[in-house]
Formats: C-alpha cells, sequence, structure tokens
C-alpha cells in the first residue's frame, strides 16, 4: 500500500533496488535511530562521516574498501532521508522514508510499527526517469 | 561533489538506455554473435528504420551494442556480457541494503 506515490516512482525506474521492512517503535524512535548523526554510524556503514543536515558532504567507509563521498540531498525529520553517493556502480541516489504502519481501530493493545522504503538508484537511471514518471521533486535529486 | 573513480562502471547510463520498453525490444532481437542491419530490424518490429537506427545508437553509446560498416551497410551487434555489471550492481547493492537493514532492525530493536 504505498502512502507516498514517489516511492513508487523512483522505485519503478529500470534499475532502482527497493527494499520495504516494518521495525517496531513509533517513527520518532526510529528515526533517530536511521537518521540522527549518531544513528547513522549505527547502521548505513562502518564508518559515516557526515552531518545530517543538507547539503552536508563527508564519507562513509565499509571494512577495508575506500572512503565513498556522499552528500544529505534532503532531509524531512520523522519522514524522509535522501543520500547521493558513489558506489561499485557509479553515482546513486539513496531515498529512505518512514511511515507509521495503520493499527486497526478495535486493536487498542496494538504497540506502534513504521514503515521503512528504502531505494537506491543509479544517478544516471534516474535522470534519465525524470523525464517520464519521477516529476520535479526528483529532477532536483538528479540535479538534471 | 566528485564523481565517481574512473574505473566504476557506470551502471546508470546501461539502466537509462534500458528504460525505454521499445529499445529494449530492439536489443532483444539482437542474436549473440550474429549482426544485422537496422534495415534488417526494422522488417521484424512495428517502428521504422529510422527509429531503429535511433535505438541502436542509444544501445551503442550505453556500450550494449557495437557497429561496425561492411561496405555501404552499418551492421550491429550485441556486446557479449553488455549486461553483466548492471545486473552484477543491482545484485549487490540489494545484497548491501539487505545487510544494512538488518543491522538497523538489530539498532532499532536494541
Amino acid at each position: 500500500m504505498p502512502t507516498d506515490p514517489t516511492h513508487d516512482d523512483l522505485a519503478d525506474a529500470v534499475g532502482a533496488v527497493r527494499r520495504e521492512l516494518e521495525l517496531d517503535g513509533p517513527v520518532d524512535r526510529v528515526w533517530e535511530r536511521l537518521a540522527s548523526a549518531e544513528g547513522l554510524g549505527g547502521w548505513l556503514a562502518d564508518e559515516v562521516l557526515v552531518d545530517v543536515r543538507p547539503g552536508a558532504e563527508g564519507v562513509v567507509r565499509d571494512g577495508d574498501g575506500p572512503a565513498r563521498p556522499v552528500r544529505v540531498e534532503e532531509v524531512l525529520p520523522g519522514r524522509r532521508l535522501a543520500l547521493r553517493w558513489t558506489d561499485e556502480g557509479g553515482e546513486s541516489l539513496v531515498e529512505l522514508t518512514l511511515t507509521p504502519v495503520p493499527v486497526p481501530a478495535e486493536d487498542d493493545d496494538a504497540s506502534p510499527r513504521t514503515r521503512l522504503v528504502a531505494i537506491e538508484i543509479p544517478l544516471g537511471a534516474l535522470r534519465r526517469a525524470t523525464a517520464t514518471l519521477a516529476g520535479p521533486r526528483a529532477a532536483a535529486l538528479a540535479g538534471a | 561533489m566528485s564523481g565517481p573513480p574512473e574505473t566504476a562502471p557506470d551502471v546508470g547510463r546501461v539502466f537509462a538506455a534500458l528504460a525505454d520498453e521499445t529499445r529494449r525490444g530492439v536489443l532483444r532481437r539482437l542474436e549473440p554473435g550474429t549482426s544485422v542491419t537496422a534495415s534488417a530490424l526494422a522488417e521484424e518490429l512495428p517502428i521504422s528504420r529510422q527509429a531503429v537506427a535511433k535505438h541502436l545508437r542509444a544501445l551503442a553509446e550505453a556500450g550494449l551494442v557495437t557497429a561496425e560498416r561492411v561496405g555501404r551497410e552499418t551492421r550491429y551487434r550485441a556486446v557479449p556480457g553488455g549486461l553483466d555489471d548492471a545486473a552484477a550492481w543491482m545484485a549487490g547493492a540489494g545484497a548491501r541494503w539487505d545487510r544494512r537493514l538488518e543491522r538497523l532492525r538489530r539498532a532499532v530493536a536494541g
């Protein structure tokens, strides 16, 4: 059930990698683990040196791998983080979006859960997609 | 920001070339090991020779097709393994996301 059409726009592009999962906890808590400067270093890569603010540039590194440049494109607290980085395939855009998982009205005791959609798309593919399906926001992210 | 390392394949270029359904159809028609002209392909497809030639040029720019002059003809041939880097990137990127998201799941649970 897509709650934000921009996901599927980007994910429909040829070459997009998309993952979706549900995490325990309310959106605010998941956001803290996902996207605070401290939280980001706990999962995105072995080493993460970048501020979480739009336009910030830094590096990420895994194991003995090279330091890869990363740039923060978009920060909507509790909602979305978008990054641009260089990996084995060239430059790509990463988009991480959180939405609360709806709780059935009759289920008062349900603990809150949060859906995360992670999309990575090579920049060349994103630029091509902006012409057809992804709209102005994607065009801005692609730096077209 | 700086671009990718010079050795990195630009898989985005390949995916961009494949984004067009008609162009994928042109690529599918190229049989391994054989070359073909735009005119011959156009007879099998519901598009003009000019349109076929345009798609073939786009595929060539993405490194998926090579063109060679034979007499007065231009003959096109699929590059063996032309899609390998792009397929490997998708598989690798998917596996890397699975690992990252498992770390995130543990961090959120902890």
